[in-house]
């Protein structure tokens, strides 16, 4: 055999090892997981991973079940659009965290979720954290596919130190009380009283136009029979109001600006419970005057004050080879207040649970946490967004045919309404590929 | 025996050049034919990821030209190639025309303007529009001496603007360079035989500069509108193809559609919509410019 000839087979050996190699990683990360090992997928949120790296060590030291290995959920976009990716790549986890209502509707739709109500212990389980009610909005067609872990209420965070040097000391609770304070506070391009316009993602109208529509309403739904509901007095007295702020430059538009409230530029912001550790740790002085009080409500408003639930939690896909085992982990988990405790403690959110402020443990706990009570003295009035598989296009024709051209001044509160809602409701009954 | 010989190598060559070629064929196989021999397939099914594709006939191309803001996104890349044309172009040309004229630390100067081609869009994305936003030093300058300050992506007027300024700045050095090295090309004699017949410097420009330059403003073009059907990153992380829908491109519509509705049909039919109509504008731009150029 010549030098040519041997070089070319060590040449051809060398490609097809390459190629082997690559197929097997391919191959591995298609099907080699560890049969013996479920694995979950959580929320990218220090404060979250520190909660899960604690349950997951108890889990795994306790010898009750198969092992779990945690990671968190790798985001580009948004955790949905990493979930999808990983379903239709095969690569999806067992169980995974950080599941809103909307996208479960999706997934069951998908058929890629099991139905937890099929499970041993379920209805037990609910009833052991009074989550009666709080299922209720998870329910679809009569099944439940989500483990819900915490119900954010949507709240307003006021800068107490600016409305006292105002002569404020109380937030606005109603619009023409905002109007009054906008009308004394705001100066162009230095500082306003509220940002009504949250952002441009689908997202965003969680915090602004629905936690609106369920305060105004005492929590209606803004989908009915699979239709908007939302062409009503309930809209039109939120968007006049909106119309009347946006109108005058009372609200602040620019949705880059992401630390105005803490610089003073922005008195009033929708913020999370997530933001209380980062407060404490960035801006603690200020955080010191901050005043958590509800969304704002038409003049007329009497009685509770309801508001949209950013409510999340876990589901099992039906990928996961041993789904009783993973439910074993879910209920252990579930069924210890111990956790539940460790979860308010790790992360300041309220988790699902319907016996916040009556359980003796949480109460020790909310005693010395005024931010956090302030979240979970909502709980009960705070309601999920519409369980519909066309969430994001619904809340994007809010953007695109609501919120925008209010801002713009391209449409009236009438024909934004009406607009609005022929689009919804296209949506809703095309509800096709 | 000679015969056998020359066989033999002719099979070798033949193998060798398969060898050689073999890593670009599997390169285009998996990368390119295997995609768009899907896109096909997709464009004529009903599929959302999960299971097999089922046939839809031509139901997805009618639900593409009867989208609103599929259009939307058509008008939005002409609008987008409207300011940024020109904008580049002039700005290339004076940077080119400035490289020409420096007589040290060419070099520097170059690769000082270039290193924003290699810099990553969602860095930059990021950068700017903090420079950009209502309380960044750009407004807060503006405000200061001027008592105003422009809503650089929160005014459906400005938003694709800024987009263009920003997409400007990344590519000045790279079709600057472009440009210096067509300037480099003209030969001097040119110049010469025009400053004895009396032409100034402007009139140089205009009549021999820009003329000779045809291939690298063609080449330009070319490359420019291609880039103004593919904006994706600038748009999608500072304005999310807002305010109004006045920055959404056509691969933030086709993004949002395949990968938040789960609707990839529609993103596969529409990818092969912006083919040709991106491929139509190439040819019609090239037919309206393109002159034949000889330096000799």
């Amino acid at each position: 055999m010549n030098n040519k000839v041997t070089k070319w087979i060590s040449a051809v050996i060398v490609v097809a090892l390459f190629a082997w190699y690559v197929i097997s990683i391919i191959n591995n990360k298609e099907q080699g997981r560890d049969p013996n090992v479920l694995t979950l997928w959580i929320a990218p949120q220090d404060v979250q991973a520190q909660f899960w790296s604690i349950v997951v060590d108890d889990w795994n030291k306790s010898g009750l079940g198969m092992k779990v290995v945690y990671n968190t959920i790798q985001t580009s976009g948004s955790s949905e659009e990493s979930i999808l990716n990983s379903i239709v790549s095969n690569t999806n986890p067992d169980i995974c965290d950080n599941i809103f209502a909307g996208f479960v509707a999706q997934l069951a739709e998908l058929k890629s979720v099991q139905n937890l109500k099929e499970f041993e212990g379920f209805d037990e389980l609910v009833k052991s954290r009074q989550m009666g009610t709080i299922m209720k909005g998870w329910e679809k067609n009569g099944e439940n596919y989500v483990m819900p872990m915490y119900s954010n209420p949507i709240m307003y965070w006021w800068r107490g130190d600016k409305l006292k040097e105002n002569g404020w000391d109380k937030p606005p609770e109603t619009y023409s009380e905002l109007i009054k304070l906008a009308k004394k506070v705001t100066i162009p391009h230095r500082q306003y009283a509220i940002k009504l316009f949250v952002g441009r993602n689908w997202w965003d109208r969680w915090s602004d136009f629905i936690a609106y529509y369920y305060a105004a309403s005492d929590g209606q739904p803004y989908i009915v029979d699979n239709k908007a509901s939302i062409d009503n007095q309930y809209s039109k007295e939120i968007l006049n109001f909106y119309n009347e702020a946006f109108s005058n430059n009372w609200s602040l538009i620019d949705v880059s600006i992401s630390e105005a409230f803490w610089q003073g530029t922005l008195l009033g912001e929708i913020h999370g419970p997530w933001d209380i550790p980062y407060a404490q740790n960035t801006y603690p002085e200020v955080l010191k005057s901050v005043i958590i009080s509800p969304v704002l409500v038409p003049d007329s408003h009497k009685g509770l004050k309801y508001t949209l639930a950013d409510t999340k939690g876990l589901v099992i896909f039906k990928t996961c080879q041993h789904p009783e085992e993973a439910w074993k982990f879910l209920r252990w988990l579930f069924s210890q207040e111990k956790y539940s405790m460790l979860w308010l403690e790790k992360t300041e959110m309220p988790p699902a649970r319907g016996d916040l402020m009556t359980n003796p443990i949480f109460q020790e706990y909310y005693k010395n946490h005024p931010y956090s009570k302030a979240y979970a003295e909502y709980v009960g009035t705070a309601l999920p967004p519409a369980l519909i598989t066309n969430t994001i296009d619904v809340q994007q024709a809010m953007t695109n045919y609501i919120m925008e051209p209010l801002m713009y001044k391209t449409g009236t509160v009438d024909s934004c309404l009406k607009i609005a809602t022929k689009k919804i409701n296209d949506m809703l009954e095309g509800n096709e590929l | 025996m000679k015969k056998y010989t020359n066989t033999s190598m002719t099979a070798k060559k033949t193998l060798k050049g398969w060898g050689f070629s073999s890593v670009y064929i599997i390169f285009s196989l998996l990368f390119f034919v295997y995609p768009v021999v899907w896109m096909l397939i997709l464009m004529f099914s009903k599929w959302n990821f999960i299971g097999e594709p089922k046939w839809n006939g031509f139901h997805n191309i009618v639900r593409v030209l009867t989208d609103g803001l599929f259009w939307q996104s058509i008008l939005n890349v002409f609008r987008f190639m409207v300011m940024y044309i020109p904008l580049v172009f002039i700005s290339s040309v004076l940077f080119a025309l400035g490289l020409k004229k420096l007589k040290y630390g060419k070099t520097f100067v170059a690769l000082s303007f270039f290193v924003a081609q290699a810099a990553p869009g969602v860095a930059y994305s990021i950068i700017f529009s903090k420079i950009f936003s209502q309380d960044g030093p750009m407004n807060a300058f503006l405000y200061e001496h001027f008592g105003f300050v422009i809503p650089w992506f929160d005014s459906p007027t400005f938003a694709m603007l800024s987009i263009a300024l920003i997409v400007t700045w990344k590519f000045v050095g790279y079709y600057g360079i472009i440009l210096y090295s067509g300037m480099n090309a003209i030969p001097q004699s040119i110049y010469e035989a025009a400053d004895i017949d009396g032409a100034n410097g402007v009139k140089c420009f205009f009549k021999i500069t820009l003329p000779l330059l045809n291939s690298q403003m063609v080449m330009i073009m070319v490359l420019a509108i291609t880039l103004a059907f593919g904006v994706f990153t600038e748009a999608f992380l500072i304005t999310g193809g807002g305010p109004l829908n006045s920055t959404m491109t056509p691969l933030l519509v086709m993004y949002n559609s395949a990968f938040r509705k789960l609707d990839p049909t529609f993103s596969a039919t529409m990818a092969v919509a912006i083919a040709i109509i991106s491929y139509l504008v190439i040819i019609i731009t090239r037919k309206l410019i393109e002159k034949e150029v000889d330096l000799v």
